[in-house]
């Protein structure tokens, strides 16, 4: 069942000089149970996105639904104020309110919200159970300002939870932790999401965090939608250059395509360093200039001919050059090769032997080259 | 100050076309002089069918229309220091437009408001213009009376009497606003 949905959601903010098209025509069903990610670079509209779903934000035009019922709607000038939707908020800043202590913050949903009236009683009971879903059992005394930020988060995270809502929504809850807390704190997150089966709105500008997370990931640019899919096709079968370029680093070849009769989605494109066969959506053209994205971990590295593989049934591009850059990465060896005129990216194994101007033979199977439009 | 509070949320957050107007019209008190303003009033309220003239409310909303200025200075000044995430959270949370207030903006700018009423308290305290201008003689303030005793009745004594008095209240109270633990408290609430 859609719990969700934005039609043609288009925001605009006026600014002294002139006007911000914020968000435009965005439309997206998200389905009950899902973890949703809105994903793209600062600015391209996600935080309006989700204030407009949350209802911080009028819209200027289109329509919400959630829960079967209409929010917002332009057409029929109807909106639902923010405290009679039924969503819990994560918020970048957490939002943790100074002057009360964890017991009031989290409480403070079920005591002032628009609900009926709870008992003492139950109201202790559900912030503690909210509490131990996000392991700050018996913290209810705490002083909120004398907690440390993974902690905080806990708490903005229980205050959301404690009223069982339809949605949660959650604005970049992650970005203003260190790296190693911010990765722990993925894994609960999304296991938590998942065993409550809540629906919820993930904000991102980390495609890591959105590939790890999601069911879904929509990517923005410039306040539009560019590819709404699973994390796996985000990754492997980006619609364009920007997508391919935005998730993980992605080395690009200009080319004109040439599509393979026999087979559907195979093409062969002539590129700078040679004739590359790949794979491509049917609605490239013969002829048509395209970008193809090749990814540094797609390619394996061989120092010999004799070593470059033969494998039936996958076409493979092999291409050669010189090592220029090498860069150690612990758990990976990334290297540049000089090919013709491209210097092309290669991550490949830490353990293997290589060093700065030895002469390699790169080999990538036809899968990984992917044709993007120019 | 609770006035100007609101005033501050109209310039600050409402996000309304017309929203920083109050604002720029209580500074504008801030040019007018005290005696001005007290017969402004005297003309206003003695042509309007309001019981007003001569009792202690005329005085009272002279004092506030003056010192206005001051306080929605204050209250919009810390009230940019909050972040509005913290009262979205309270929208959120279900929470009225009212109960957010009062939960959450009020209590974060409970410092400054104190200090901001303290000060507007000590300048109405030692005020003789308005007062004087707007007192009858069964309900006076004390500027108003300490004039009167020195002018008009040649009392010294018992008008110094007085001024000690006052002055050991406005003492006692400014260095209560500039106590440093207040500011510690306004700080520790960012
Ligand atoms: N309240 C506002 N007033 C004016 N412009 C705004 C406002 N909020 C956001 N914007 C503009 O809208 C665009 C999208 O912002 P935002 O949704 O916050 O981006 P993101 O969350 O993806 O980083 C930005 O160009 C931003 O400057
Ligand atoms: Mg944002």
């Amino acid at each position: 069942m859609i719990l969700l949905s934005l039609r043609l959601i288009n925001k605009t903010f006026i600014v002294e000089r002139g006007e911000v098209h914020a968000v435009c025509d965005v439309s997206l069903d998200i389905e009950e149970g899902e973890f949703f990610t809105l994903l793209g670079p600062s600015g391209c509209g996600k935080s309006t996105t989700l204030r407009c779903i949350a209802g911080l934000e009028t819209p200027t035009s289109g329509e919400i639904s959630l829960g079967g019922g209409l929010v917002y709607s332009s057409a029929r000038g109807s909106v639902v104020p923010v405290y009679q939707r039924d969503i819990g908020m994560v918020f970048q800043s957490y939002a943790i309110w100074p002057h009360m202590n964890v017991f009031e913050n989290v409480a403070y949903p079920l005591k002032y919200g628009s609900s009926n009236r709870m008992k003492k009683e139950e109201i202790r009971q559900r912030v503690s159970d909210s509490l131990s879903l996000v392991h700050l059992e018996g913290m209810e005394n705490r002083s909120a300002t004398l907690l440390s930020g993974g902690q905080q988060q806990r708490v903005a995270l229980a205050r959301a939870l404690v009223r069982n809502p339809k949605l949660l929504l959650l604005d970049e809850p992650l970005s203003n932790l260190d790296a190693k807390l911010r990765e722990e704190m993925r894994t609960e997150l999304c296991e938590l999401v998942h065993r409550l089966g809540i629906t919820a709105v993930y904000v991102t500008h980390d495609q890591l965090e959105a590939l790890v997370m999601s069911d879904r990931i929509a990517v923005m640019h410039e306040g539009r939608l560019v590819q709404i899919a699973n994390s796996h096709d985000i990754y492997n079968r980006p619609v364009n250059a920007f997508v391919a370029g935005f998730i993980g680093a992605t080395n690009f070849l200009d080319g004109r395509f040439k599509r393979d009769s026999n087979k559907g989605t195979c093409g062969v494109t002539e590129t700078p360093i040679g004739t590359l066969f790949c794979s491509a959506g049917a609605e490239f053209n013969d002829g048509q200039v395209v970008k193809i994205a090749l990814r540094p971990e797609t390619i394996q590295v061989e120092d010999s001919k004799d070593k470059v593989p033969s494998s039936p049934g996958k076409t493979m591009n092999v291409f050669e050059g010189d090592i220029e850059i090498l860069d150690f990465h612990g758990d990976s060896l990334v290297i540049r090769v000089r090919v013709g005129e491209e210097l092309i990216q290669v991550k490949t194994d830490p353990d293997q032997q290589l060093h700065v101007g030895q002469h390699v033979y790169l080999v990538v199977s036809q899968d990984h080259c992917q044709a993007v439009p120019f | 100050m609770i006035l100007a509070l609101l005033i501050a949320w109209l310039s600050v957050r409402s996000g309304f076309r017309g929203g920083w107007f109050p604002d720029r019209l209580t500074m504008l008190m801030v040019s007018v002089p005290g005696i001005v303003i007290a017969l402004a009033l005297i003309f206003v309220y003695t042509s309007l069918p309001l019981p007003i003239y001569g009792t202690i409310w005329i005085i009272i909303i002279a004092q506030i229309t003056r010192f206005l200025a001051y306080s929605n200075r204050v209250m919009s000044a810390s009230y940019l220091q909050i972040h509005c995430e913290l009262e979205e959270a309270s929208d959120i949370s279900g929470a009225s437009w009212w109960t957010t207030m009062r939960r959450i903006v009020l209590p974060i700018l409970w410092p400054a408001f104190i200090r901001g009423w303290l000060w507007v308290f000590i300048h109405a305290l030692r005020d003789v213009t308005l007062s004087l201008m707007l007192f009858v003689v069964y309900n006076q303030t004390i500027g108003a009376l300490m004039w009167q005793l020195w002018m008009d009745f040649g009392d010294y004594g018992f008008g110094a009497a007085i001024a000690v008095i006052l002055m050991s209240v406005s003492l006692g109270l400014s260095l209560l606003i500039a106590r440093p633990t207040m500011s510690l408290k306004a700080a520790e609430v960012k």
